[in-house]
């Protein structure tokens, strides 16, 4: 495949906080339809990597590009409409609104009618209907007038990642969606992973590595701000540095 | 969503009273309620910012006072031509929110809170200085009321100005209810309770700022020019921080985000600060009386505890 038109091209990216460098001169590249893990210790610059890929950050140094454009110093919005999603690793919802507000506001992104002052927003009953469809896909439908903030732990994680999808997204970047969740909801999460559609792109964060490798057709590792290695499951679990990282080294 | 008529039949009521209310006030009374009128547009323009967008302006005068500032200018320097000094001072409000919230909508929180106030207290300085222009701080007095004449509309009659204000109340709230239930007003409130998420999902959260930050001074120079058609006077004190609080205040005590808040905590005021203030000069004593028990009894503002009902009816 022509890389140039790879959905994420990252080229040594660093991004310093101060004196500390969360990241140093991190490279990957997705090809479409991938399911990509990210797996490594607390404080290896997973989540500062996802932050400089939805633009929330600006990398210090390094290019990224989303379906073959620069984005590196592009603002979030723009590169959300190249149809780049993301979930966050503490749920980040709007508490004081319906979860029918929520989609809404998620399939309402991409349409031109966000731009709209005077129309009621009941009047797009297509919107509606879209996010309609996804609570009933994701077994929201009875909790369309329940305000978010009184929703379970578990509701309120699918919907962070129900948000997502109904941005209708080529690239999907999930922060450790099952983070916190009981086991039987994690198999719920996971479930869902398994039924995205198979052209979409996603780049996952995990640490729980029975998900991570059970969802993904390559893992890479990152360790201190660095990518340790990168390869297929069995490789990645088979590395001995990888087993130094988690298991500890043997004396 | 279930149609009712209900709303739609307490705003017929509603209106129906408001129209009525001359014939049975005496003048004093009817100047009061032309003040409520006017601070109700006034905490409506304000509730955009903190009900919808999260943004709590101190500094909210600027507006109001410039539209203030160039309506009684205009009228009595320049003409008394309703229609130009009309746009002019809305436009003004809306222009100076233009120009302040460049520089505002930087902050967040507190921070935004203190670059609106002292942004405000700037140009209150210029008035209460610039005495050629402004009349410094002694205002300037004999600002005509426009004249509606060819409408058979005499204004210096309270009872006619009564109308015509409200007439403006009433078009402000209807456009202030459109934008709040638009996918524009939807946004703000997303943004309200998230901005890394509005971001992501690919709305410009600044320039919804932006835009509602300078609606919200268009209104607030709407609310400046009838107040002072109504006091036939300008002073510095349209632009200070006292009325940038109070009108923060009429919001908070009538309920953030609630629409029908807003008014009614502007109306509790105006009437507190008139009526007790006939019996003692303690008047703020009672006020500050009243905010304790609103805050023990009821901390979101007088209509809190309707929001469950309410938000069938009004987007919040």
């Amino acid at each position: 495949m022509d890389p140039d038109v790879a959905p994420l091209r990252v080229e040594g990216v660093s991004k310093n906080f101060g004196g500390l460098q969360a990241l140093m001169g991190v490279s990957l590249t997705l090809q479409e339809g991938e399911r990509r893990a990210i797996i490594g210790p607390n404080g290896a610059g997973k989540t500062t990597f996802f932050h400089l890929i939805s633009g929330i950050l600006l990398p210090s140094s390094g290019q990224i590009h989303l379906f073959g454009q620069d984005v590196t110093s592009k603002p979030p919005h723009r590169r959300a409409a190249l149809g780049l999603a993301r979930t966050f690793q503490i749920n980040n919802l709007f508490p004081n609104l319906t979860v029918l507000d929520n989609i809404v506001l998620s399939v309402q992104a991409r349409q031109k009618s966000k731009f709209s002052l005077f129309k009621p927003m009941t009047s797009y009953r297509h919107v509606y209907a879209k996010a309609e469809g996804f609570m009933e896909q994701w077994d929201l439908a009875d909790k369309g007038q329940t305000l978010v903030r009184n929703l379970s732990y578990g509701d309120q994680r699918v919907l962070e990642v129900v948000m997502a999808l109904a941005q209708e997204p080529k690239l999907l970047l999930l922060d450790e969606p099952t983070g916190g969740l009981s086991p039987a909801e994690t198999a719920t999460v996971t479930a869902m992973f398994k039924q995205l559609p198979a052209d979409i792109t996603v780049l996952l964060i995990e640490h729980d590595m029975d998900v991570a490798f059970a969802m993904a057709d390559r893992v890479t590792v990152f360790y201190v701000g660095q990518v340790l290695v990168e390869g297929s499951p069995s490789e990645v679990r088979d590395n001995a540095k990888v087993q130094e990282i988690y298991l500890g080294s043997p004396v | 969503m279930k149609k009712s008529f209900l709303p739609l039949m307490l705003c017929v009521v509603g209106l129906a009273i408001l129209s009525l209310l001359p014939q049975f006030l005496t003048s004093y009374y009817v100047g009061l309620m032309v003040l409520v009128l006017i601070f109700g547009i006034f905490a409506l323009s304000l509730d955009l910012l903190l009900g919808h967008c999260g943004l709590p302006s101190l500094g909210h005068a600027a507006s109001f006072g410039t539209g203030a500032y160039v309506a009684g200018i205009l009228s009595l320097k320049v003409a008394n031509n309703f229609p130009l000094n009309f746009t002019a001072a809305l436009l003004a409000g809306g222009a100076i929110a233009a120009i302040f919230g460049l520089l505002v909508l930087r902050t967040r929180g507190i921070y935004f809170l203190m670059i609106t106030l002292a942004l405000s207290q700037v140009l209150w300085g210029l008035a209460f200085k610039w005495k050629s222009a402004t009349g410094g701080d002694d205002g300037m007095p004999g600002v005509p009321r426009p004249n509606l004449g060819f409408l058979g509309w005499d204004l210096t009659q309270v009872n006619s100005y009564y109308y015509f204000t409200l007439i403006l109340f009433v078009l402000a709230c209807v456009l202030m209810f459109f934008l709040i239930r638009s996918p524009f007003g939807h946004s703000l409130r997303g943004i309200r309770e998230s901005e890394s998420r509005m971001m992501a999902l690919g709305y410009n959260v600044w320039a919804h700022q932006y835009v509602a930050f300078i609606l919200a001074g268009l209104f607030a120079g709407l609310a400046g020019l009838l107040y002072v058609y109504y006091n036939n006077m300008i002073s510095p004190r349209e632009l200070h921080l006292v009325t940038s609080a109070k009108v923060l205040l009429m919001v908070i005590l009538g309920g953030t985000g609630t629409f029908l808040g807003p008014i009614l905590g502007a109306a509790v005021i105006v009437l507190l600060e008139n009526l007790v203030s006939g019996f003692t000069e303690r008047w703020t004593l009672v006020l500050g009386i009243i905010y304790v028990v609103v805050i023990i009894l009821a901390p979101r503002g007088l209509l809190g505890p309707l929001r469950g009902k309410l938000r069938r009816w009004i987007p919040m």
